[in-house]
């Protein structure tokens, strides 16, 4: 595959009736996670009636520390509104990530399309 | 070619010489009608004709008068000068002028060659041009001295240097002598001073800036006021420079405008006798205190900035390592390429009070980068030294760490790993718990690699927090790693994309079976650098606790239980 040169983050959304979705692809770190965070907010502000926020992660390549935070600031927004949060379609290292940190069960974890939620190794963590 | 007979190939022979023919004879009869001054010497230098203008330009010049005492020295010399190549083959070769001073006003002199071997000097006034290029050529060197002002001062970060800069150039090209004031620190004034030609002085006094007209209201920032108002007389002695020529004539004080505050003042000095500043260069002069000013700024800006990443690296920089109690510990701990910026890495080892009590050791990784990870990764530090005492419940002191770190503005958080060590006989009993971070991994002397089943929640960002401590048990020789992401996600490796990876870091360690801990240290440090090579990588920061090989030796009295080696 010939590496194309991808613009470094984007996030793209789209609108249901009560639900909203994102689209990530690239790399969500130090740099960038502010955009998906003003976007996610930006989601909550303009539907009052929202029940649903996904985040769909299959395009995503790359999640550092920064990234996770904005995933949690966004948990905090989404439950304080009674949203619930999903974020589809998680790369195996997206996987990893939250279930190293022990925040997987935050997120809906939902498989968006052909592909399942990863061999995640529940530690039995209830949500909180 | 033959050339055609009396002439050159190229010009018409006979044309040349009906022009310089109509030359000739305008001149006798039409020569007063003619505007430009023109005056006729032949070869001998003496004036042989010399037009109603030229003779009103020229009061000494008249027929049979020498060029030297009938026109300038320059026009004198430029005729002797072309006289001595009346030789040449050629008289119609054009002739180049040249150009000089008559009175106030310059003039170019356009030689016209005789066939009898005199020549026709026409003079053109172009003292206009002269005066424009005179201007231009002011205002090149103007742009050029900006220029390269800039250069000098934006070429340090130094506050220091960039004083001494503006005031040597400033010296050298404004004024006889310059003085860069800073604004007052406390009662201080700090000066900067130059002398034209010399090496600028630092002084730091004692004074009141307000002693110097006009200095007061410039290191507020304020605009200057005219030169011609301040009084030389009235400058106190603390301001002169002390090697400075004679009197001051005249003083011009200009502020050196900051980034939104000001950066000081700039105070130039010329000597009695010299012309005092105009206005022209009172305004290029605050040209140059603008860069200057905003080069001194951005180096007190950076200097401030490294003082407080100074000041917090100092703080941060993890513990020097060694044998307590009876355990080996190595911590090693390599900061990410960027070198103002303060690590999210962190490690600390809390010692146990007596040999009884286990040690607590602490290894994290805080999110993020820069001031708001570095205060982080302080307060995380200070709670955990604080809530050491209560090492004996991991979960119950990681809550209370959360609770301390839990805000409402942001979900900044901390993943970290708490180690309770503590000898037994030869062995060392660990108690490990992980707070959201990758588990610890314990090198048997068979080569093996376990990885400890602890997992927890990260803390800082969730107001509920799980974690589940694991116990395990290190024989004499054994080691247990703790280390942080940046090691198994630092990137490179043949292709400069790959993660290091746990995969590579277990297979690695199996080599270190047996290792003391800080070979273990060394060895992982060093495989992660060689992987990533010139690549970017985060804080890479890995604590090894390592059972110390012993040799039991039995009991000496026959009471006691016996002893270990080490």
């Amino acid at each position: 595959m010939t590496a194309l040169p991808l613009p470094p983050f984007t996030v793209t959304a789209e609108d249901g009736p009560g639900t909203a979705r994102l689209r990530l692809t690239g790399d969500l770190d130090y740099d960038t996670s502010g955009e998906l965070a003003r976007a996610a907010e930006e989601c909550l502000a303009a539907d009052p009636r929202l029940a649903d926020l996904h985040l769909d992660c299959a395009q995503l390549r790359l999640c550092d520390s920064m990234g996770v935070a904005t995933l949690l600031l966004i948990h905090r927004g989404t439950t304080a509104r009674g949203v619930r949060l999903h974020v589809e379609s998680p790369p195996p290292f997206l996987t990893r990530i939250l279930d190293v940190t022990g925040i997987g069960h935050l997120f809906a974890l939902g498989a968006h399309g052909q592909e399942s939620a990863q061999d995640r190794t529940d530690d039995g963590a209830t949500p909180g | 070619m033959r050339p055609a007979p009396g002439g050159s190939p190229l010009m018409a022979p006979q044309k040349e010489e009906t022009a310089t023919k109509a030359r000739r004879q305008l001149l006798p009869d039409a020569g007063d009608a003619v505007l430009y001054p023109v005056v006729v010497a032949d070869r001998t230098g003496t004036v042989v004709r010399v037009n109603r203008a030229a003779a009103a330009l020229l009061a000494d010049a008249a027929p049979g008068v020498g060029m030297a005492r009938a026109v300038p020295a320059w026009l004198a010399r430029a005729h002797a000068e072309a006289g001595a190549r009346t030789a040449a083959p050629e008289p119609s070769a054009p002739r180049s002028s040249v150009r000089g001073k008559i009175g106030e006003l310059g003039f170019e002199a356009h030689p016209t060659r005789h066939e009898d071997g005199s020549i026709a000097w026409w003079l053109v006034d172009d003292t206009d041009r002269r005066l424009a290029e005179e201007a231009l050529a002011t205002e090149r060197r103007r742009t050029m001295f900006l220029a390269e002002a800039s250069n000098v001062l934006l070429a340090s970060l130094n506050a220091e240097r960039c004083m001494q800069a503006t005031a040597r150039l400033a010296a050298r090209h404004l004024a006889d002598a310059a003085v860069v004031v800073t604004p007052p620190d406390g009662r201080q004034l700090l000066m900067t001073s130059a002398v034209a030609g010399r090496e600028p002085v630092r002084t730091r006094i004692t004074a009141d800036p307000s002693a110097v007209p006009g200095l007061g209201e410039a290191l507020q920032g304020f605009p200057p006021v005219p030169s011609r108002w301040i009084d030389p007389a009235s400058l106190p002695d603390w301001m002169l420079p002390e090697d400075f020529p004679g009197d001051v004539g005249s003083v011009a004080v200009t502020p050196l405008p900051g980034h939104g505050v000001p950066a000081g003042a700039l105070i130039l000095l010329r000597a009695g006798g010299r012309a005092e500043f105009s206005e022209s260069e009172e305004i290029f002069a605050r040209l140059f205190a603008a860069r200057a000013g905003a080069a001194l700024s951005a180096a007190r800006m950076y200097a401030e900035q490294n003082a407080i990443t100074q000041t917090l690296m100092r703080d941060l920089l993890p513990p020097e390592l060694h044998r307590t109690n009876g355990v080996e510990f190595a911590g090693g701990y390599r900061p990410a390429g960027t070198r103002e910026r303060v690590g999210g890495d962190f490690y600390d080892l809390h010692p146990g009070g007596t040999d009884e009590e286990s040690s607590l050791v602490v290894l994290g990784d805080v999110c993020g980068k820069g001031l708001d990870a570095a205060v982080l990764t302080g307060k995380i530090r200070n709670t955990v030294q604080a809530l050491a005492p209560m090492a004996g419940d991991h979960e119950r002191m990681l809550q209370l760490l959360n609770g301390a770190l839990l805000t409402s503005h942001h979900t900044r958080f901390a993943t970290l790993v708490l180690a309770s060590v503590q000898r037994e006989e030869n062995q060392v009993r660990l108690r490990l718990t992980s707070a959201g971070h990758p588990a610890p991994l314990v090198v048997r002397n068979d080569g093996t690699v376990e990885e400890i089943s602890t997992r927890g929640t990260l803390v800082g960002a969730l107001p509920q927090i799980e974690a589940r401590t694991v116990e395990t048990c290190l024989q004499p020789g054994e080691t247990c790693l703790l280390y942080t992401d940046g090691v198994t996600e630092a990137r490179g490796g043949p292709l400069g994309d790959a993660m290091f990876g746990e995969e590579r870091l277990t297979r690695a360690l199996s080599g270190c079976a047996g290792l003391p801990g800080t070979a273990v240290v060394e060895r992982v440090q060093m495989l992660a650098s060689q992987w990533v090579g010139d690549g970017r990588h985060d804080d890479m920061a890995v604590v090894a606790i390592t059972a110390p090989r012993t040799t039991h030796l039995s009991a000496v009295n026959g009471r006691t239980r016996g002893r270990y080696t080490a």
